[in-house]
């Protein structure tokens, strides 16, 4: 496996957790979910943050991560690219 | 190939030249979202298969264009009766034609194949060179045997996922490749050019199919 599909994978697994949490998970959820250790999960939301697919808020002294729209559009982009490979049976 | 060495039924004449162009039309439709592939992904074999792409659908709009050409002219000035040349110039567009189509889907089919590669497997792939150049006179049969192995991968596709679009997928590099097979014996009937190119238009429109089938 090549080491830029895994991290593709990876930030498109922690946006679709995100997104199934209706679009807002705790730091706690997407560690569980996406199934990484912390240093990695905290490398990779800091990169989620820094393309702008992701945004840190905090409500009720609980912090959060929300996908923005630029996530969204993302996440939608590669939803299409997946299908298109997948059907070419050529991995992303 | 041109209009003298292929029987080519009278009232299909202009219909190959639509084909080519429709199937032109769709192939760049499908590197747009080989394109979206790689701007997503950045792997070097999915920029092949954009470049595949684009390179055969540049070479089928060159041919679609050059036997359009040829054959507006032919319906302007009828058959050959002494204007040498109008025919002389309409037969080097022809030619031309043909020949850019050639040495581009020759290039697209290869390129095909070697984003389908292993990554070491690639490696292989210059051995290939020489058959080439000697293989022009050939080029449908050199043309089947390039697609065969993006056939056979996706076939292969198919066999895991079960789905309709890699069985689109499969349906249409079949049916590409058995237009080359069939236009290697068009001397024969005029039947099997109308089957060959029916077979080439279908391939496109089964691509078409699986990308109108792509979530919006």
């Amino acid at each position: 496996m090549n080491a830029r599909r895994s991290k593709l994978h990876i930030f498109v697994d922690i946006l679709r957790l995100i997104n199934r949490k209706n679009g807002r998970a705790k730091p706690t959820h997407i560690l569980y979910g996406a199934n990484l250790s912390h240093i990695r999960l905290k490398k990779y939301l800091a990169q989620l943050l820094d393309n702008g697919f992701i945004q840190q808020v905090s409500e009720g002294g609980h912090s959060y991560y929300i996908i923005t729209q630029k996530g969204y559009e993302f996440m939608h982009e590669f939803k299409k690219v997946e299908q298109f490979s997948d059907a070419f049976g050529i991995s992303v | 190939m041109n209009m003298a060495d292929v029987l080519i039924p009278f009232r299909f004449y202009g219909v190959d030249s639509i084909f080519y162009i429709i199937s032109a039309l769709i192939g760049f439709f499908v590197s747009y979202y080989a394109y979206k592939l790689y701007d997503v992904t950045g792997k070097k074999s999915h920029f092949y298969f954009y470049l595949s792409f684009i390179l055969l659908s540049m070479g089928l709009l060159t041919v679609g264009l050059s036997s359009a050409y040829t054959y507006i002219n032919f319906f302007e000035h009828g058959r050959p009766s002494g204007q040498d040349t109008i025919i002389d110039t309409v037969a080097f567009v022809d030619d031309f034609g043909y020949w850019i189509y050639y040495i581009i889907s020759l290039a697209a089919y290869a390129m095909l194949a070697f984003s389908y590669m292993p990554d070491k497997a690639r490696k292989l792939v210059p051995i290939m060179i020489p058959f080439w150049y000697t293989g022009f006179p050939y080029f449908n049969i050199l043309s089947f045997f390039l697609l065969s192995y993006t056939i056979f991968r996706s076939i292969l596709n198919y066999a895991s996922r079960k789905n309709l679009n890699s069985l689109l997928v499969m349906a249409a590099f079949s049916l590409i490749g058995l237009y080359h097979l069939l236009l290697f014996f068009t001397s024969f009937s005029k039947v099997v050019y109308v089957a060959a190119h029916l077979s080439l238009i279908l391939g496109f429109l089964s691509l078409l199919t699986m990308l109108t089938r792509l979530k919006k």
